[in-house]
């Protein structure tokens, strides 16, 4: 049984965007089959669906949803010099992408993120954002014929980027929104479980893709929890009011973002069980965002939504950080919520 | 060592203009084995390959700095406001992991990055004073371990791309020192019919201090400037950017000397190194070449230029036969640029 930094470091490491997570998906299964009392099945939305047995049923059927895919780039052209044009698989601000490099494909070999060199950039050029169409990916190829041996169109890229503690009790790696979900997720599965309960990891959350809609429509729960990474905007540049949250002070809990009004109810209760057991928790400030509670709590007949999250520095970049103590509160505000759930 | 694994170990050796001590020491010892090598006031390591004969002494040049950022002030909560020293590129700053090399160590960390979901806060690239590193400490614990003025330095990855190239930070300008390297390495065993003197010079990135004053005390009758130019890509033109694997680029520019850009070629087409031709106006090279020909008395000055694509990124890429040719070409010049 490998440890949540472990598992986390090895899911940060490997490439997964969305509708492209079934490296994701592996390791995750590899790793929770062993963990007692889970079963495991993937559907057709490449779901990786994990349901655990508990000692007894539950009142509430609950449901703990992460997605594995991350954002990136898909390979669209190769020009006849060999050069490669993308288009971002989720929400990329050019600003994190000039001059880095990236892994291409099945093989991972090496991409370049190209720009001209800044010397012959014009000063608009240098002050506004690049437009991501301006830019390519050079992957050593002097030719067209050169560079369709090495990549095909559809072929997915990734930031490469390596995975490092720092700091006070931090990591940083890319992807870790949302992988430090599944690692947070997999920790709930290592116990024994009081009730039933059933884990989703999910596909295409970066696209705005239903791959959670279609788990929750399988598993038919009460209750589901979304445990994601949010932008913690607790840092220079941004303005007091944007912060959102803030890393250090414990799991997001949220009342409403751009896709989900959350369970009023649940929501204070949650407030209340962290404050009871001495578990630091925030709320998300400002309406940003959204995840896969969106999909999720409009399937079936409704399904009563709820999200924690981990406070997460730049996600969306090559390097994300989150706080180990941020993480280890979340874990243990999830193991409390899959039995107080249940019972309410 | 062979040319490759010369561009891969020597360019990873960490030195912004100001502080290249480290990159000095492995330059002092790759340099030893062809003459008494040493540093200057300035930080430049200059070797005396041989003393001056038949009134010509040649002087080589390449810059040993790399660009990087520089502490200006420890904000709230620990963040670190820097500065850069030397060109970085602000289009991609953000999300840029660093090392900032600070008081008992090298501390890891991030540029801070604004995520999308975070709207309408700044649709800019940042200012120069507007880099923020997160090291994961917060104000006392950065202001015990981070000084003023240390140099926070981008990390990437060494390696080869494709057929033939190699990529990484700093390829701007140790290239051109493993062109000189590789040069001394043909001229060993041989009689030089002149003197001969490389430097690899500090401060290049902020104005080329080091190459002037190291100019003044070599006090070459000749000299060649070997640095890094544009690399042909999608969003370059055919006149400001040379193509990659051609060959040495050999420039005209009012600054240098007419004939010794003409002999260049001559050497070239002589030896059958392939090499490029670029011609440009205005008062400055961009390069070291400024600061030597002005330099003391004045030095009669060449440059060549090996194409090199992204540069001031960490994903600078060279040709390696590119950077073999320079150094042919600089052997030539040594051992036949005197003659008629």
């Amino acid at each position: 049984m490998k440890t949540f930094l472990e598992n986390l470091e090895m899911l940060s490491l490997a490439a997964g965007t969305s509708g492209d997570e079934a490296a994701i998906k592996k390791i995750i299964y590899d790793e929770v089959i062993g963990y007692p009392d889970c079963v495991a099945k993937t559907d057709n939305a490449g779901n990786l669906i994990v349901s655990k047995k508990g000692k007894k049923a539950p009142k509430n059927r609950l449901m703990f949803s992460a997605h594995m895919d991350e954002v990136g780039f898909i390979i669209t052209h190769i020009d006849e010099n060999g050069f490669l044009k993308f288009s971002n698989v989720g929400g990329i601000d050019s600003r994190v992408i000039v001059g880095k490099r990236v892994r291409v494909g099945k093989n991972e070999i090496p991409g370049l993120l190209g720009s001209k060199a800044i010397h012959l950039v014009k000063k608009e050029e240098f002050d506004n954002p690049t437009k991501t169409d301006a830019l390519f990916i050079d992957i050593g190829a002097d030719s067209k014929e050169e560079a369709e041996k090495l990549v095909c169109l559809g072929d997915r890229a990734v930031f490469d980027s390596d995975f490092e503690k720092f700091g006070e009790d931090c990591v940083m790696g890319k992807a870790l929104d949302d992988r430090a979900g599944c690692a947070v997720l997999m920790e709930l599965l290592k116990e024994e479980a009081e009730y039933d309960i059933t884990v989703c990891f999910t596909t295409r959350e970066e696209v705005g893709g239903n791959g959670a809609g279609n788990a929750a429509f399988s598993v038919e729960p009460d209750i589901a929890v979304v445990v994601e990474a949010t932008s913690a905007g607790d840092f220079p540049c941004v303005p007091g009011e944007k912060f959102v949250c803030k890393q250090g002070a414990g799991p997001v809990v949220s009342f409403r973002d751009n896709g989900t009004l959350y369970d009023m109810e649940l929501y204070r209760h949650i407030m209340e069980l962290c404050e009871e057991k001495n578990i630091p928790a925030q709320t998300k400030h400002g309406i940003c965002g959204f995840n896969d509670a969106k999909f999720i709590h409009q399937t079936r007949g409704g399904i009563r939504p709820v999200a924690v999250s981990l406070p997460a520095r730049y996600i969306h970049s090559p390097y994300a950080s989150i706080k180990l103590s941020d993480a280890e509160h979340t874990i243990s505000l999830i193991k409390i919520l899959s039995t107080e759930l249940c019972e309410i | 060592m062979d040319t490759r694994d010369l561009l891969l170990k020597f360019s990873s050796v960490d030195g912004n203009s100001g502080d290249e001590k480290l990159a000095a020491k492995a330059a002092v010892e790759l340099l030893s084995q062809y003459g008494k090598a040493y540093v200057d006031n300035l930080g430049s390591v200059i070797c005396e390959v041989a003393p001056k004969k038949n009134g010509r002494h040649v002087m080589l040049d390449a810059h040993l700095d790399q660009i990087a950022l520089l502490v200006i002030n420890i904000e709230e909560n620990g963040f670190i406001r820097t500065y850069p020293c030397g060109g970085i590129d602000r289009r991609g700053i953000y999300g840029t992991k660093v090392r900032v090399l600070g008081k008992d160590g090298e501390y890891p960390g991030i540029v801070c990055s604004i995520p999308p979901h975070i709207k309408d806060v700044n649709d800019k690239n940042p200012e120069r004073d507007e880099i923020f590193i997160d090291i994961g400490f917060g104000k006392e614990e950065t202001a015990k371990r981070v000084r003023m003025g240390d140099r926070v330095m981008l990390c990437g990855k060494w390696s080869d791309i494709g057929n033939g190239y190699v990529t990484g930070p700093a390829l701007d300008d140790r290239s051109g020192c493993v062109t000189i390297l590789e040069a001394l390495e043909i001229l060993k065993d041989k009689e030089l019919p002149c003197g001969l003197t490389a430097v690899f010079s500090t401060r290049e990135e902020t104005g080329g201090q080091g190459a002037g004053a190291a100019s003044f005390a070599v006090a070459p009758t000749e000299a060649i400037e070997i640095d890094v130019g544009f690399g042909k890509t999608p969003d370059t033109t055919e006149i400001n950017s040379k193509a990659m694997k051609k060959g040495p680029v050999i420039a005209f520019h009012p600054t240098l000397d007419i004939e010794i850009s003409r002999k260049l070629i001559a050497l070239a087409e002589k030896n059958e190194i392939p090499f490029q031709v670029e011609a440009y106006g205005g008062s400055s090279t961009g390069t070291n070449a400024d600061e030597i020909a002005t330099a003391g008395a004045g030095v009669r000055c060449g440059l060549i230029s090996i194409p090199q694509q992204y540069m001031h990124s960490i994903i600078e890429k060279v040709s390696v036969d590119d950077v073999k040719n320079v150094g042919k070409l600089l052997a030539a010049f040594v051992m036949e640029g005197g003659e008629n």
